[in-house]
Parts: structure tokens; sequence; C-alpha cells
């Protein structure tokens, strides 16, 4: 009776948090019609959280199942919800709705991105997934975020020692940019490695390699989709089948039949395809919310008259932490990590650190007010659905993190801030968003997420035999 | 399936089916779905705006 009880409260509470976001949103529009730009965010963020309980969907999970036990399932829920987003972003993109813009790829781009990697898997869960673990009421998840959103903030505009680490050609070519004068470019590391480094490097898609418009059929299908999405997510999927699914579909095999044809393994890799349903249908709904996300957005920005949400803060009254071009951090899609950097530079703002004179606040995403910016009301959304879900099947449940897994989660949320920032973003920003848009650096990302992943996982399984050994010797003692 | 998830889905789709029939006019007003022949769209940026930013770029120069 006690377990019903309990079970029935948690669903009263599902229901209480969709309906304080309805009040929210019902409230504020009444307040004031530009409103609803947040509360696009809002809606589109409580699907991704659904979604994403749903499918666990966790690039941590899925790179450490694969390297560590051999399970492909997970990188398969993924690559089939890249496949299903990069097709709806096609048709946005082709239609001319799209709120994608392509960011300066390279060699950093992996860097960045094994960086993150190794963070991910120490962590214990990816950027996403710690924010659908945190609405599953997971302490270490919580942690995770607080260590990312920190040192993103502390890395955004740390100078003094940092800047002696900076190459002077960096100093030179950020220098040279001549931004405003309220931006010091030649101040700090991260601002000299974007305005001296990343932003010489051009933007590329697909569709621009084979000599295609983004916005045309041909360009956002062929070039983008099926170039930039499609083909390669195959190829990196037969790879995993060969080296981790295969055998265990030829022993089943050998079961039934004599031999292996290599046509057989056609059957085995559709079987590897199929045995993700959860996670490709979370990424099946994912990606044509992704897509609807960017064609809202892009409506309402048209309605309003604006390019950015700075604009339409500006028109509300709340104009603290509005960029010096007038801007804040508004993609229009799904992203992660920015915000968290923004609301811990807010605060550090009002507490007398000036964040305004660097590049990543001041010139670009600003530090508004979490309770006026559209990326934080997203994100909030997104652990709020994730906590639905989690309530409506009973998976709900408040978990204090242990002193040790507290140290990883601070290590790896360290680790996670450092390459989103290198990488101008995380695994979905810097990777799901933009592979599935045909950028290039999508994918340099990823080899170096996964390069990364693996490095953790054997650091990983090194730390913990290395433990185990020693509590062994002090057993027998 | 389960009643408390379908109240949620279906809050969820009443909500987000309003914001997208919402955003489409604005598409229809700057002519996406009709007379345009090329892709993509404008907004129409507010002129005071557009002053106050320049203005405001201006002040950090000096």
């Amino acid at each position: 009776m006690k377990v019903e009880d309990e079970a029935r409260k948690k669903k009263i509470w599902a229901l209480g948090i969709v309906g304080f976001f309805a009040l929210v949103s019902v409230l504020t529009y009444a307040y004031n019609e530009y409103y609803i730009y947040l509360s696009a965010y809002l809606w589109f963020g409580l699907i991704y959280g659904m979604c994403l309980q749903y499918g666990r969907f966790c690039f941590s999970s899925a790179f450490r199942d694969l390297f560590a036990v051999g399970v492909p399932r997970m990188v398969v829920g993924i690559m089939t919800a890249t496949f299903f987003f990069g097709f709806v972003a096609s048709i946005v993109t082709a239609s001319g709705f799209s709120t994608f813009h392509p960011s300066p790829s390279g060699m950093h781009s992996v860097i960045a991105g094994m960086i993150f990697g190794v963070g991910m898997v120490l962590a214990g869960g990816c950027a996403s997934g710690s924010l659908y673990k945190a609405g599953e009421g997971n302490g270490v998840a919580l942690l995770v975020i607080l260590s990312i959103s920190v040192t993103q903030s502390l890395f955004a505009s740390t100078g003094g020692w940092l800047n002696a680490l900076v190459p002077a050609s960096w100093h030179a070519s950020a220098i040279s940019k001549n931004l405003p004068a309220s931006i010091n470019a030649g101040d700090g590391w991260l601002d000299q490695y974007l305005a001296g480094y990343v932003w010489n490097h051009p933007t590329v898609t697909f569709a621009n390699l084979i000599g295609l418009k983004d916005e045309t059929i041909a360009g956002a299908f062929l070039g983008n989709l099926v170039i930039g999405v499609f083909i390669p997510a195959m190829l990196l999927l037969t790879v995993v089948y060969f080296i981790w699914a295969r055998r265990n579909f030829t022993r089943e095999w050998l079961k039934k039949e004599k031999t292996v044809r290599l046509t057989d393994h056609l059957t085995g890799f559709w079987q590897m395809l199929r045995s993700s349903k959860r996670t490709s249908i979370a990424g099946l709904i994912l990606g044509v919310a992704c897509g609807l996300q960017m064609f809202v957005i892009e409506g309402l920005r048209i309605k309003f008259g604006v390019r950015n949400a700075g604009e339409i803060l500006t028109r509300l009254g709340s104009d603290f932490g509005v960029s010096v071009q007038g801007t804040v951090f508004d993609p229009g899609y799904w992203y992660v990590t920015t915000q968290e950097a923004q609301w811990v530079g807010w605060m550090m703002q009002k507490l007398g650190w000036e964040n305004m004179d660097n590049i990543f606040f001041g010139y670009i995403n600003g530090i508004p007010n979490p309770a006026l910016n559209p990326a934080d009301w997203m994100s909030i959304a997104l652990i709020g659905g994730a906590a639905v879900m989690a309530l409506a099947n009973n998976e709900f449940k408040f978990k204090r993190p242990t002193k040790e897994l507290a140290v990883w989660a601070i290590a790896g949320g360290f680790l996670m801030g450092i390459g989103s920032r290198l990488g101008l973003g995380c695994n979905v920003g810097a990777f799901f968003v933009r592979v599935s848009n045909g950028d290039v650096g999508g994918w340099l990302f990823g080899i170096g997420m996964i390069g990364g992943a693996y490095i953790g996982v054997k650091f990983f399984n090194w730390w913990t035999e290395r433990r185990m050994a020693r509590e062994f010797v002090g057993m027998q003692f | 399936m389960d009643r408390t998830f379908t109240i949620a889905a279906l809050v969820v789709t009443i909500f987000t089916g309003f914001l997208i029939g919402y955003s489409v006019p604005p598409f229809i007003k700057a002519g996406v779905f009709s007379e345009r022949q090329e892709k993509g769209v404008e907004s129409q940026i507010d002129k005071n705006l557009e002053q106050h930013y320049k203005k405001l770029y201006e002040t950090d120069e000096k």
C-alpha cells in the first residue's frame, strides 16, 4: 500500500511540474506578448528532457558501454537520432527556416572533443545526460552541472598567468580584429584563442565542400544529410558491428546454420540497428522537435522583427547583461553548456567579478538575468521534462553523491567545461546539432570525443583494478 | 498507456501546437511560402533599437 501511495504521489508531482510550466507560459504571455519567445524555448526544452529520460540518451553511457563491455546499443541509438535530426534539419534548411550557423573548425575541434570525452566518462554523464539525470534526482549529476558551469565561467574570463601561455601570433591576430574597446581581446586566454586562432578558421558544411549552397534541396539533402550524416554514420556503425557486435551474432547464427557468409552479416547489422528501439524512438522525436524549434524561433523572430533575444529582453526592460552588440545567447535550437556558463557568469558579475570585458560573455553571449534567459528556460524545462518522465514511471529517486563520486563528478565536469569552451559546445552543441546540420567540425569534435571516451574508459579500468588489487592485499593481510 | 504520461503529453502537444501555429503567419506574411524567389527570411529590425546599439558601440570605441 505504501509503495502504491508513493507512486501515486510521484504521478501528482509529475502533473504538478507540467502544470507549473503551463502556468508560467500563460501568465507571462498575459503579462507581455514577448514572453512567448521564452516559452518556445521552455516547451521544446521540456520535450528534450522527456525524450532524453525515456531513451536514456547519454553519450557517456554510450561509449562507456561500448568500450568497457562491448554493448553497442546506445551508440546505435545516438547515430539513429543524429540521422533523424539530420533529416528534419535538412527539410528546415532547404526551406530557408534554419537558425543554424556552422562554426569554425580545425584541429582544435578534435582536441576539444578529446578533453570533453575524457571528462564525460570520468563524470559518468555527458552534458545533456547530466541534465536528464538531475531530473531523476541524481545528486552526482547536479554536481557535474555545477562543475561544468563554474569551470566555463572562470575559463572565459581568466587572464593573468594564463596570458603567458598565449602564442604571440594569437595575441597579434586578436588585437587586429578591432573589437570594441570595452572588450579586452588582448587579455584572457580564451579571448585570444577565439579571436586570434579559432576565428581564423573556415566554417564549412558538407554541402559547401561539393560546391552546393546549404539552402537548396541538393545542398541540404545530398551534401549535408547523405554525405555529411548518413555515410559517416554508416561507416562508424559498420566499424562498431565488426569490432563489437559481430562476435555475438556469429555465435547465435552458428547455432542454427553451418557457416556465416558475408551477406549474413547484413542480418546481424540490421539486428544491431533494431536493438535500441527505445533510444531510437527518443531520437526520432528529438530530431523532429529540434527541427520544429528552429521553425518556431525563426517565425517568432520575423513576427517581432528581431534577430536576437537581446532585443526582446531590452524591450522587456531588462538590458542588464546584454552584450555590446545587443545580443544574448539565442541559438534557436537545442544547446546545453553556454547557458550553464551564463548563470554563473551573471552571479559572479553581481558579486563584483568583471565578466563583460571578455569575448564569450561581453561580445557574444551576454550574461542576462537567468530568470529571463531563453536558453536557461530551456535547460530548466529539460530537467523538468526528465523529472516528469521519471516521476510518471516511478523512477525518480534522490541520490546523494558519495565523496568519491563527488570528486569524479567535479573532475569530469571541469574537463567537460574546458572542452566545451575550446570546442564551442558540448556533445549536443558541438557534435549532435552540428553533425545533423552538415557542419564538418561536428565530426571533428566527435572523433576527438570518441577518442577521449576510449582514454577515459581505459583510465577508469586501470584505476579500478589498481584499487581492487590494493583492497585485496589489505584483506589478505 | 499510463494516464499521467498521456495528460503530460497532451499538455505538451497543446502548447507546442500553439507555438507552431503562432509562428506560421509571420512566415506567410513575409512571403516565404509564396512569392519569394530566394530561400531564407529577413527580419524587420526596429530602427530605434538599431540606433541604440550603434550608439553603444560608438561609446565603447571612445
